[in-house]
């Protein structure tokens, strides 16, 4: 086999001791480039693929042979998809799961919303060993392999919904006894404040860099008080504490100076819930912050409120400062930073620079020196409205917005901008907005959150998501999906009075018609993109899903999305994301959608490709519906494709 | 023309009524308020949770969602919760509904409620609002008035 250059390079930077044919990492490599040298399926012999296999998580074992085609049936309305909901009581949901499965060294590995973790046979789907998690369900997007030294065998990581970090042998699916408690780390107790109530687990892979085992944390978006956000790494062999960085810096930590008096203390949220990246070679982890909360009222901590809505980039061997950037000053949007911060190089003027690029749900593509932190493309401090910032919250009045790229989502509403898609859309969205005297509350770019009914572009998950982007390294493009999409809300006093609290709007909390899912503003609703990040510019742009209910000629809207791609070698791009329930694979290079097929249920989740003993490659994506953007379709499965 | 005017001070009333429900957040008394409280604050707002209306399908598929991100309780409390969000902050489907629950929770009466269940025995689904208002025997007022509570799916 010949491995191209860019592949080589692609192995230097993920320092990862697999084989280029394997998904090792939940971003392909450390650097989550989400980029497979893989190029059996090309542009031009994409639409002969076909279903390989369906994997349903919510059953033990009997994978669904190939059907032929690549054609799946509509999920029943209704239906809870195959198997129906698992136990409740921490076991799992019905199934519902965001995970991109890995493939090393011919198994595959994945958590499943069915509460389990199972390895399968990569070509068929059967089940080699399954792990039935019984304290709170395991991350549903997934988890991290370690090739394991003469120590410790190859093993596989991962958290639950209820704050455990497991440890299990990545052969025989056991528990690894040398880690933590008969290997299960109890992450709970380092980052409670001393609270016992509080939520605290993880729903994002952790990420390995030589003998660490890197964490980050998913809590809660209110009360105010609660667990830490803390990033904290553990020994891989032992579970042992290493470090832990404080996502809300202490009195005379560096940022200690964006909150006031003990305002830090016990602050919750300010979480990396998203995925990280590493640097192999700089030994650099790069750490998506969210907001502090609570989310959308920050009365009770003024100032920029360090390190909330920021990147951060610390030694991984370490978790010492290295440096830091805020995407939003005092995030009152809900616009946590979720994204895996991309790792590329920037070729400027010849020179070439170790760049980062983030995704943000405000609706950015930040490029910035990975070894410095400054933006590429330059950072405007922008004026924005603190006039409508809710009583006793303080605004920041100004916000950073790159001159490069252009914003990548609608960022702020007029009333003209109501959608014309069809007459009874553009009804229903006009005498919404007209039902306040003057109109919805819209006053452009970072609008509030207000006692008015507001409409905020972007929503409140996005603009971007956690979307994991794909970056080809051939062609210098970075592919990024993201929505054009809104909330409708309006703040109301909370229950002691003293805050403000967010609550929907008749009913709804999204600005669209809530039973056709359609949205209010003219679309596009939902878009990919190619960002040439030698440049900054956009390469090119396509809708992203259509709108099965509109007529042929008008389906081409995009659609609301959230989920991630995968670029190969083969020249294309593949993604799920969009609500309408397909698969799509795109031409890298002209952003022409080449092949869509449907699936059993909305993927909202990231694909990934590996080559099978048999010499095939695979395509796999997750299809559970469900999840935040009111899809309506359900499923349990992970879906193979293959050419024939 | 449409009473669009009028659609709109309906619009405004159901706002104020959602809002002066909660005008400090509160939950309505009823069964299943001490789960919700218990299970679903300590991560988020309450007005997060019940600013949006679901159909019991989608109360269901939303406390799972959330289960899988965490949500903690028995199996009993889950249920609790799905109920009291279901009563109280609920959708109904005309397509799936019985007439009985037409009339309970759209406000309608026995008449209007079995036109609707006779008009989708004759014609199938109805696939949104405008055709709803197409079906003979329903009072259009009514429906405006309870829109937010409609669904046709789910």
């Amino acid at each position: 086999m010949t491995v191209p250059n860019i592949a080589l390079a692609a192995a230097l930077v993920a320092g990862v001791a697999t084989a280029q044919t394997d998904w090792p990492t939940f971003g392909h490599d450390l650097a989550g480039s989400r980029y497979s040298p893989l190029k059996q399926i090309d542009a031009k012999n994409v639409t002969k693929l076909v279903r390989a296999w369906t994997y349903h998580m919510s059953l033990s074992a009997t994978p669904t042979p190939a059907a032929g085609s690549s054609e799946a049936g509509d999920a029943v309305e209704g239906g809870r998809g195959r198997g129906g909901r698992a136990g409740r009581g921490g076991r799992g949901g019905g199934g519902n799961s965001e995970v991109t499965p890995l493939a090393i060294g011919g198994v595959m590995y994945l958590t499943t919303g069915g509460g389990r973790v199972v390895a399968l046979e990569p070509e068929t789907a059967k089940e080699i060993w399954t792990y039935d998690v019984k304290d709170g369900a395991p991350a549903t997007r997934g988890l991290e392999y370690w090739v394991g030294d003469r120590q410790s065998p190859a093993t596989l990581f991962f958290g639950t919904t209820r704050g455990k970090l497991y440890a299990l042998n990545a052969k025989t699916g056991k528990p690894i006894p040398g880690f933590g408690n008969e290997g299960i780390v109890d992450m709970k107790p380092g980052a409670l404040n001393g609270l016992t109530n509080s939520s605290f687990g993880l729903s994002s892979p952790p990420i390995v860099y030589k003998n660490l085992v890197i964490t980050g944390a998913h809590v809660q978006e209110a009360p105010s008080i609660g667990a830490a956000g803390d990033t904290r790494a553990w020994d891989v062999h032992t579970g042992k504490l290493v470090w832990a960085f404080h996502s809300v810096p202490r009195p005379g930590e560096v940022g200690a100076d964006t909150w006031k008096g003990d305002d830090w203390k016990n602050r919750s949220g300010t979480n990396v819930w998203g995925l990280f990246t590493i640097d192999a070679e700089n030994g650099i982890l790069y750490m998506p912050f969210g907001e502090p909360t609570t989310d959308y009222w920050g009365g009770d901590r003024p100032g920029k409120n360090l390190f909330g809505t920021s990147l951060v980039a610390v030694d991984a061997v370490t978790g010492k400062l290295k440096w830091y950037f805020q995407v939003v000053h005092h995030d009152t949007w809900d616009y946590d930073l979720c994204a895996p911060p991309v790792l590329f190089d920037v070729t400027l003027k010849g020179k070439k620079i170790p760049a980062v690029g983030e995704l943000t749900k405000s609706g950015y593509v930040y490029i910035l020196n990975r070894l410095t932190g400054e933006p590429i493309y330059g950072v405007e401090e922008r004026k924005v409205p603190v006039d409508d910032a809710l009583p006793g919250d303080q605004a920041w009045p100004t916000q950073p917005i790159p001159q490069k790229p252009p914003a990548l989502a609608r960022t702020s509403f007029k009333r003209e901008d109501i959608a014309t898609v069809t007459p009874e859309l553009n009804k229903f969205c006009t005498e919404l907005f007209d039902s306040v005297p003057g109109g919805l509350h819209a006053v452009g770019q970072f609008t509030h959150y207000s006692t008015t009914p507001s409409v905020i572009f972007p929503s409140s998950i996005g603009g971007g998501n956690w979307n994991p982007p794909s970056f080809d390294p051939g062609l210098g493009y970075l592919f990024v999906n993201t929505m054009d999409f809104g909330s409708l809300n309006v703040m109301v006093k909370s229950e002691d009075g003293g805050r403000y609290s967010r609550m929907g709007y008749n009913g709804n909390n999204r600005f669209w018609e809530p039973e056709s899912n359609m949205p209010c503003n003219q679309p596009p609703w939902g878009r990919l993109f190619a960002i040439k990040v030698n440049t900054g510019e956009i390469a090119w742009q396509s809708t992203l899903g259509i709108t099965e209910s509109l007529p042929p000629d008008k389906q081409n809207t995009g659609r609301p999305n959230i989920g991630g791609s995968l670029a190969t070698a083969g020249g294309l791009v593949f993604i799920g994301a969009t609500d309408d329930s397909r698969f799509r694979a795109f031409d890298s290079k002209t952003g022409r959608e080449l092949w869509v097929t449907k699936i059993d249920a909305g993927a909202h989740a990231a694909p990934m490709t590996f080559q099978g003993k048999d010499g095939k490659q695979y395509v796999v994506i997750t299809a559970t519906g469900g999840g935040f953007l009111g899809d309506r379709s359900r499923a349990d499965t992970v879906i193979a494709f293959a050419l024939p | 023309m449409e009473p669009k005017l009028h659609f709109g001070c309906l619009l405004i009333a159901a706002a104020a009524v959602a809002a002066g429900q909660n005008k400090s957040a509160q939950l309505p008394e009823g069964k299943g308020r001490d789960a919700v409280k218990t299970i679903c604050t300590p991560c988020h707002e309450i007005g997060s949770v019940i600013g949006v209306r679901r159909t019991r399908i989608g109360w269901e598929r939303n406390v799972d969602d959330m289960v899988s991100r965490g949500a903690e309780g028995s199996d009993e409390d889950l249920q609790a919760v799905i109920d009291y969000l279901a009563t109280n902050f609920g959708k109904i489907n005309v397509n799936t509904a019985a007439a009985k629950d037409l009339q309970t929770s759209l406000g309608m009466t026995e008449r209007e409620a079995q036109a609707i269940v006779a008009y989708r025995q004759q014609n199938g689904k109805i696939k949104d609002f405008e055709q709803l208002k197409q079906v003979p025997g329903t009072d259009l007022e009514k429906l405006l008035a309870k829109r937010p509570q409609i669904a046709f799916s789910l």
